[in-house]
């Protein structure tokens, strides 16, 4: 056992994702609770080609970035000559996420929290951008939510620097229901709309408490995007026919956003209205989106330490309803239809 | 900080290996940025390995593999081996799916965890090519204003100036001691110098300097002097040094 290895205390297994599984963990230096992530490249199949890439990018991008709504990385270390070498990395904890804090139906969502939560991920986000990263992986599940209530944006298995013209990225990136329908027409040269599709779909779900478009397969998900906002159109998406996969649908109207949010005022549509544009070119970026109106408007965003938080913090009694609960799923890459 | 102007036996070494390196990344077509992270991997592993007998080969092998996978320009783990094993050994068969092969394989995976522990998980290197080429672009729409200049092909100096820097990280000295800014400047006065190339505005030797500040207040003539020495040092060895090495594999075998 490494020295590294002998100052964290674990405590027990918070879950088990592809390639990694995630500790909870004492640093005993410190007295904090952490979140080690241990991944595996022990076994034949992953020892194949080396070090993890997902593990690679992790490390790579979370050493460069730092700021309050970005998960901070403590610490990596790596355990070798055990008969199962492997890397660990040390995430603060983070006591639940947004999707749990979606789906607790005993949690009331206001205007106040939806726009305090949009405003972390939004200012997360701009700082990523600001420093060329696309973090092509956002979903409520990466968006970490720590003791104080902060959001943080977790999981950079995906992310990738931008900005180079000559260089071509991979469309198959993010969770299918928050990809953008570039990505789904299979665009190779693709920027910070990407991030700011799925970010306006978060907020849709904030608002509905459940995903607004959860397609089951890559056509599926056109289908579910066209029927809410419109076939695109020469007018509103003029270059879309020359992507790759393009595919001509039959023509479907948008349908009017307050028929999906009934509840939601004028000035939220509008963020809504903005962002979930089809050209991803007309799409605001994060700075943009935090100038709009709805953000400065009241109600004024809850400050993040009275956000509404599940009972699983307080109490975590029984483990059959914890396993069903909040923190087994932090830092765990679930993956989604 | 060891003599500009001469080299040690230990970088003596470290050109043959980088050769060997750059002759791989070649092969399998990686760009001159992973093949550029591949050098500091190296350099910097192979220092901190300096006093153990680890084999130099494999090392470059195994900075190869983690720079392109660092710089996300994927190769097959089976090509890696392959072309490192026959640039190694070229009068040898090739490798078949062998024993032998998992072996490299096993040992590859192995020295990959090894090296980024020794990098301490830092493997973010802020290269002189992205400077030099916002350099070179800057001076050179200043200098087509007179129409008397006699750059006619800006493509040209900066294909020069990358060649120069890609040939810099032979040398360990000129990445650990310098920014890369400075590295960029100098190697731009170099080009400037080797192909009496005007400057508006700079008539004398010591005018380069007013330029020079623009792009980086830190450089200094001292600074200047030392990386083009380095530099003149490198070219004077390197190929020195790979000649007496191939003549000497040749006697070997």
């Amino acid at each position: 056992m490494s020295t590294k290895m002998r100052r964290y205390d674990f405590i027990k297994v918070l879950g088990e994702g592809q390639y990694a599984v995630v500790y909870k963990a004492k640093d005993t230096r410190t007295n904090d609770d952490v979140a080690v992530k241990k991944i595996k490249i022990g076994s034949r199949q992953e020892a194949s080609d080396g070090i993890n890439l997902t593990a690679l990018r992790e490390i790579k991008f979370l050493q460069e970035v730092k700021h309050p709504n970005v998960i901070e990385l403590l610490d990596s270390f790596g355990e070798y000559g055990s008969n199962s070498p492997s890397i660990c990395l040390v995430f603060e904890f983070m006591s639940t996420d947004l999707e749990n804090i979606i789906n607790n139906r005993s949690i009331l969502l206001t205007t106040t929290h939806t726009k305090s939560y949009m405003i972390m991920l939004l200012l997360g986000l701009e700082y990523l951008h600001n420093n060329w990263i696309l973090h092509r992986d956002l979903k409520p599940n990466n968006l970490l939510i720590d003791k104080h209530g902060v959001l943080k944006i977790a999981d950079f298995g995906l992310a990738k620097f931008f900005g180079s013209p000559s260089r071509l990225m991979s469309h198959e990136v993010v969770t299918r229901w928050y990809r953008s329908p570039e990505l789904l027409f299979g665009a190779k040269k693709y920027g910070t709309a990407v991030d700011m599709w799925a970010a306006g779909l978060i907020m849709a779900e904030l608002l509905l408490r459940t995903p607004l478009l959860p397609g089951e397969s890559d056509l599926g998900q056109l289908l579910k995007i066209f029927e809410v906002f419109g076939t695109p159109t020469d007018s509103n998406w003029p270059d879309v026919r020359a992507f790759s996969n393009y595919i001509e649908y039959k023509s479907i109207e948008p349908k009017p956003l307050r028929t999906i949010f009934t509840t939601s005022k004028p000035d939220e549509l509008d963020v809504l209205d903005r962002i979930m544009q089809l050209d991803p070119k007309r799409r605001p970026n994060a700075s943009d989106t935090l100038q709009m109106e709805y953000f400065s408007n009241p109600p004024a965003p809850c400050p993040s330490e009275r956000l509404p938080k599940p009972q699983g913090i307080i109490q975590q009694s029984d483990p059959l309803k914890r396993k069903l609960g909040n923190e087994d799923k932090v830092t765990l890459k679930k993956e989604r239809p | 900080m060891a003599s500009l102007s001469t080299i040690t036996e230990d970088e003596k070494n470290r050109y043959v290996i980088i050769s060997y390196m750059f002759e791989c990344a070649a092969k399998l077509r990686l760009s001159i940025l992973t093949t550029a992270s591949a050098a500091v991997i190296y350099h910097k592993c192979s220092c901190y390995l300096e006093k153990s007998d680890f084999d130099q080969y494999t090392l470059a092998a195994t900075a190869l593999s983690l720079a392109s996978k660092y710089e996300e320009e994927q190769i097959k783990i089976r090509d890696l081996i392959n072309v490192t094993y026959r640039t190694l050994h070229p009068n040898q068969p090739y490798l078949r799916i062998s024993q032998e092969y998992y072996r490299l394989r096993n040992t590859l995976v192995d020295c990959e965890l090894f090296l980024i522990r020794i990098l301490g998980f830092h493997f973010q290197f802020n290269h002189p090519n992205k400077y030099l080429l916002h350099y070179v672009d800057t001076l050179s729409k200043w200098m087509t204003i007179t129409p008397s200049t006699p750059i006619k092909n800006n493509i040209n100096i900066i294909d020069i100036a990358m060649s120069i820097l890609q040939d810099t990280y032979y040398d360990f000295t000129l990445i650990k001691d310098f920014s890369p800014q400075h590295i960029a400047i100098a190697i731009i006065y170099l080009v400037i110098k080797t192909y009496g190339l005007d400057i508006p505005g700079v008539t004398t030797d010591e005018e380069h300097i007013n330029w020079m500040k623009v792009f980086s207040s830190t450089i200094t003539d001292d600074i200047l002097v030392k990386i083009i020495t380095r530099i003149n040092t490198l070219y004077k060895y390197v190929e020195r040094t790979l000649e007496h090495s191939s003549s000497a594999t040749k006697s070997h075998s």
